[in-house]
């Protein structure tokens, strides 16, 4: 571990995607404490009120704004109207990671008495930004857990028919390519459509997760069955059967740690996938179901309508997200791959130094 | 010094002389240096075969990929390389490509690795002639191949000319190595341990074919091996290496028979011989193992293992000094190895005789 | 009394696989070798690629299943019938040590781990405790220290895996090692300190060994008897000083005056090189080669032969 962290040192991307997930998904972790209003606080009079954090002078404030037209919500900032913003500010009340009770938020109005909208708002007065910090909570976990199961799966299935061979390895990989033969979304529409429409946040969270594993664990299993075969010919596998150890473990413990590199880089390349998976899922209303917030949610067809955009184009905010955490995690897993890849360990020579020629030292 | 414009005919072919060569590796942030050469030098008469010993680390390999230019881009060389009055080292790849293939060759030690799997041993000499003559005919590539690989004694050569390696076996392909080499007119051939990969009757044979190639072509020889007899049996002049640095040098004969150096002693006790059986006596072996090169200490490289090592020993690296002998040369013969004279490089070794 | 006995052991291996494998094209790997193994002997076996010598070994502890003949350890049943108890009691006497320490021992696990993975799952298991203690004294006896315990093979040398290797293989207590060309991959320097680790450990243990090796100077420095295989087959067996000095087949003089630096110089120019066994061959394995071969060498193959007390030759010329 402080071996890559001294090796990210040298690559300033991967280090700066480091930075960025961490902050991200310690957002997420402290999102009581970090969005200053609930995600489901509605404010009948706020319809698409745009962001209004603003500096003033030397501080920063937050500047009411009124409505003129109630067709197309347009607001106008109300000149001399504002309300300082304070770090810190005490707000609604709540339960830091539902143990410590505690009213403070990252920021917020020091008066409370009208909101700052760090993004704006949506159609019902909800601010953006928390909804955004509480919708982290699903993107940013369904992507872990749908790794994990698949990742699983891939691992066990790929392993065992990988080493063993013969009618395992036939019927590990006719099952793969089944599932593979169906295109993803396809498959994740029509096992959604299985499912009852009407479900609660939490067993929609539960089946989505399933869905996107049982869709992505093929690929990776043939690759891991591809790894365990070549592996199960040296020498050490050899010995290993040779000293009587039961054939599970020797998978398990001794050939699967020979790939852990690869499947490191895997989770960090596969999870921005997934990810992605659910946006699209919850983009087209059949993931995550209101009340529950996710990123995919909050970019809704409904709302993403071309008059919409144009006059409201802080709703998109959540893809400026989704972009930082797909990035990030490709960039750490550049990274990671390059860790592990023992031909990387060469340093490029500063670029001036191919100017000037060798010269023999006499 | 040998000026660019003058060719010598009757000097030596390559003079080396205090090569270092250094590799920069990252590890993490930090930057170490690997130390692979530390000042090497000798001389390569015309027509002679120069045989180096050494084991893992020595710095072996190295050195003689450093002569053609195949070294990589970030390592960094010092010293002078002079091959028939050219200086080498520093050269742009362009101009190392007027000697490296045409007037220096070389053979590995895995020769199945050396070859392009896909594509035939005809069309390999087909491109090696044309790289040199971009007019020649495929007829006439064709006939000088023939000609090469029935030199090297390869049978039924016209046949195998649209072979692909896979179907050469590991001897063949030696040969095919060699005669590729022959192609472009190499005066200079640099073998790094081209038959340790090999059964011991054909390494039999590879050894002959290269004496065979040595004395009708008056081909010079570099011949690279851990095995010290084998090394013995090819070579006229001897360099023992150890942790970068020459250790002893000398006529082949004289080093095998009589070593100075302890490290060239120990190596020879070392290696069982015919006729030996544990049962009369135990096989010398050295302690401790082989330096490495990123880690290099103050003195001699071989003191942490040698049984006759004193303070001054670890302390400072010894010079490579010539060993007077009965037929001395003369005074002014600069302590490397030219030859036909012996160096070593000892504080113990040989002993000052006042 | 033989602790290992050998007989008539044959071996083909399928070019083909899978639905090709009925229109096998074969390799014969091992052709009928037979040799015994003393008690307390050192038996070595050369040759050069191809012969077949890492099969024989490796047949001997049923890595591979040999086609035919007989393997029996200490006089008793017939090792090729043992059943999955049985022979995982034979495998815990008989071991075997690979060839490249690099890749033989598990680059991601401790020395610990490498050493009782496999005692873990023995009939001799005495606890992690009591087996933390006997890594550490076997490691000792193989010349490093008991806090090498818990570094992975990657930090230590050639050498120094090799002997980790070794003490693999010893810490079930065997009663036969089977080395298959345990110090080809060394240095010189320290081939030496490893042959003379492997006789201690037999003097202290009363161990036998199979060296399998192609370096003749090695094998006949260490070992007390030696079989010379071509081609799959067993030609010539002698005491290692007598093979040196009389050696009767044609192709162990080959053999030896192709070593550099034996003194002994090369007689007729050889010609051609070994081919895979891919044929079975009617006469003797070598007469292609052969410059004594006469029409009967190419038409009959030679049985095995008495030629001295101790000696044993297939050849009609010798």
């Amino acid at each position: 571990m402080r071996q890559f962290g001294k090796y990210l040192a040298g690559r300033p991307l991967g280090m700066a995607s480091l930075a960025v997930l961490a902050a991200l998904y310690l957002g997420m972790i402290l999102a009581e404490f970090v969005a200053p209003y609930s995600a489901t606080t509605q404010r009948a009079d706020m319809t698409y009120h745009p962001a209004n954090v603003r500096f003033h002078g030397l501080s920063v404030k937050a500047q009411e704004a009124r409505v003129i037209n109630t067709v197309t919500w347009k607001y106008v900032r109300v000149k001399g109207l504002y309300h300082g913003v304070s770090l810190f500010a005490k707000g609604e009340p709540y339960r830091l990671m539902g143990l410590i009770p505690c009213d403070r938020h990252l920021f917020g109005t020091t008066d409370g008495a009208y909101p700052a909208f760090l993004m704006g708002a949506d159609n019902l007065g909800r601010d953006i930004f928390s909804r955004i910090v509480y919708g982290s909570r699903v993107s940013l976990t369904i992507g872990f857990v749908a790794t994990a199961i698949s990742l699983f799966l891939a691992t066990l299935l790929g392993g065992l028919s990988g080493y063993y061979g013969g009618a395992t390895d036939w019927s590990v990989m006719r099952l793969s390519e089944f599932f593979m033969l169906i295109p993803g979304l396809y498959l994740i529409l029509f096992l959604r459509s299985l499912l009852s429409a009407k479900m609660d946040s939490g067993q929609s969270y539960m089946v989505i997760t399933v869905i996107l594993s049982l869709v992505g664990w093929p690929g990776s299993a043939r690759t891991v069955r591809g790894m365990v075969h070549a592996i199960k010919r040296e020498e050490f596998v050899l010995n290993a059967e040779l000293e009587g150890i039961p054939s599970v473990s020797i998978v398990f413990r001794h050939i699967i740690p020979q790939i852990s590199s690869l499947l490191i880089v895997s989770v960090a390349l596969s999870v921005p996938g997934f990810i992605m998976s659910e946006t699209t899922l919850s983009y087209l209303g059949l993931g995550i179901v209101d009340p529950a917030v996710s990123w995919g949610s909050l970019i809704k067809r409904d709302i993403s309508t071309i008059a919409n955009l144009r006059n409201y184009p802080w709703l998109l905010s959540p893809v400026w997200f989704l972009l930082a955490v797909t990035l990030a995690f490709n960039f750490l897993g550049d990274a990671l791959r390059d860790y592990y890849d023992p031909y990387h360990t060469v340093i490029p020579r500063p670029f001036w130094r191919f100017l000037r020629r060798r010269e023999a030292r006499r | 010094m040998n000026d660019r414009n003058e060719r010598p005919a009757n000097g030596p072919l390559l003079e080396v002389r205090d090569l270092t060569v250094t590799f920069s590796v990252r590890r993490g942030v930090a930057v170490s240096s690997i130390r692979a050469v530390r000042g090497v030098s000798f001389s390569l008469a015309r027509g002679s075969v120069l045989g180096i010993v050494g084991e893992s680390g020595s710095g072996k390999s190295v050195t003689t990929s450093a002569i053609p230019g195949l070294l990589p881009p970030y390592a960094e060389i010092g010293g002078s390389i002079s091959f028939d009055g050219a200086e080498l080292a520093g050269l742009g790849a362009r101009a190392l490509r007027e000697y490296r293939g045409k007037r220096i060759g070389m053979i590995f030690q895995e020769p199945g690795r050396s070859n392009d799997p896909l594509q035939n041993i005809g069309s390999v000499f087909f491109e090696t002639f044309r790289n040199a003559e971009p007019g020649i005919t495929r007829a006439e590539a064709r006939a000088r191949a023939i000609a090469l690989l029935e030199e090297v004694g390869l049978p039924n050569a016209g046949a195998r000319l649209g072979n692909f390696p896979h179907q050469f076996s590991g001897g063949q392909l030696q040969r095919v190595g060699i005669a590729l080499a022959l192609a472009q007119g190499c005066e200079l051939l640099i073998a790094d341990e081209p038959t340790t990969a090999l059964d011991v009757t054909i390494q039999a044979q590879i050894i002959a074919l290269l004496k065979g190639i040595r004395a009708s072509r008056g081909l010079s020889i570099i011949f690279i091996s851990h095995n010290i007899d084998l090394v013995a049996e090819i070579s006229d002049d001897i360099l023992v290496m150890y942790g970068g640095l020459v250790m002893e040098s000398g006529p082949a004969f004289e080093v095998v028979s009589s070593p100075e150096h302890p490290y060239s002693r120990a190596l020879l006790a070392a290696a069982p011989r015919f006729g030996g059986h544990y049962t009369e006596s135990r096989l010398l072996s050295i302690p401790g193992k082989v330096p490495d090169p990123e880690d290099v200490g103050p003195g001699c490289p071989f003191a942490p293992r040698c049984g006759e090592a004193t303070d001054e020993c670890r302390a400072a690296i010894p010079e490579l000094r010539a060993i007077v002998t009965s037929e001395a040369t003369g005074a002014g013969v600069s302590p490397c190895a030219k030859a036909g004279s012996r160096a070593c490089r000892c504080f113990r070794h040989p002993e000052e005789k006042s | 009394m033989s602790i290992l006995e050998v007989r008539d052991l044959r071996k083909r291996f399928n070019l083909e696989a899978g639905f090709f494998a009925r229109f096998g094209r074969f390799v014969y790997a091992v052709n009928d070798v037979s040799f015994s193994i003393g008690d307390n002997e050192i038996y070595g076996l050369v040759g050069e690629s191809g012969c077949g010598k890492t099969t024989t070994a490796r047949l001997l502890v049923r890595m591979y299943e040999a086609d035919s003949g007989e393997i029996r350890f200490r006089g008793t049943e017939d090792v090729r019938a043992l059943k999955a108890r049985a022979l995982k009691a034979y495998r815990e006497r008989v071991k075997y040590v690979f060839q490249d320490p690099a890749r033989s021992l598990n680059p991601r696990m401790s020395v610990y781990d490498v050493l009782t993975s496999g005692y873990r799952y023995s009939s001799l298991w005495p606890g992690h405790r009591a087996a933390r203690d006997e890594a550490g004294t076997i490691l000792e006896e193989v010349g490093l220290s008991p806090s090498d315990l818990d570094r992975r093979p990657t930090e230590f040398s050639g050498g120094q895996r090799q002997r980790i290797s070794i003490a693999r293989g010893l810490i079930m207590r065997p009663e036969v090692l089977i080395c298959d060309e345990v110090v080809s991959a060394l240095d010189v320097s320290i081939q030496g300190q490893i042959l003379n680790l492997l006789l201690d450990i037999r003097e202290k243990r009363g161990l036998s060994f199979l060296f399998i090796a192609h370096d003749l100077k090695v094998a006949g420095y260490f070992c007390d008897r030696i079989g010379v295989m071509y081609r799959g087959e067993l030609m010539e067996e002698a005491p290692a000083r007598d093979l040196f000095k009389a050696a009767l087949h044609p192709y162990t003089k080959l053999l030896y005056s192709c070593v550099a630096g034996s003194g002994v110089s090369g007689n007729a120019p050889i010609v051609g090189e070994v081919s895979t066994p891919s044929e079975k061959i009617a006469g003797c394995a070598f007469a292609a080669r052969c410059p004594l071969a006469d029409a009967r060498c190419l038409a009959e193959r030679p049985a095995m032969r008495d030629a001295a007390p101790g000696h044993r030759v297939r050849c009609f010329k010798a």
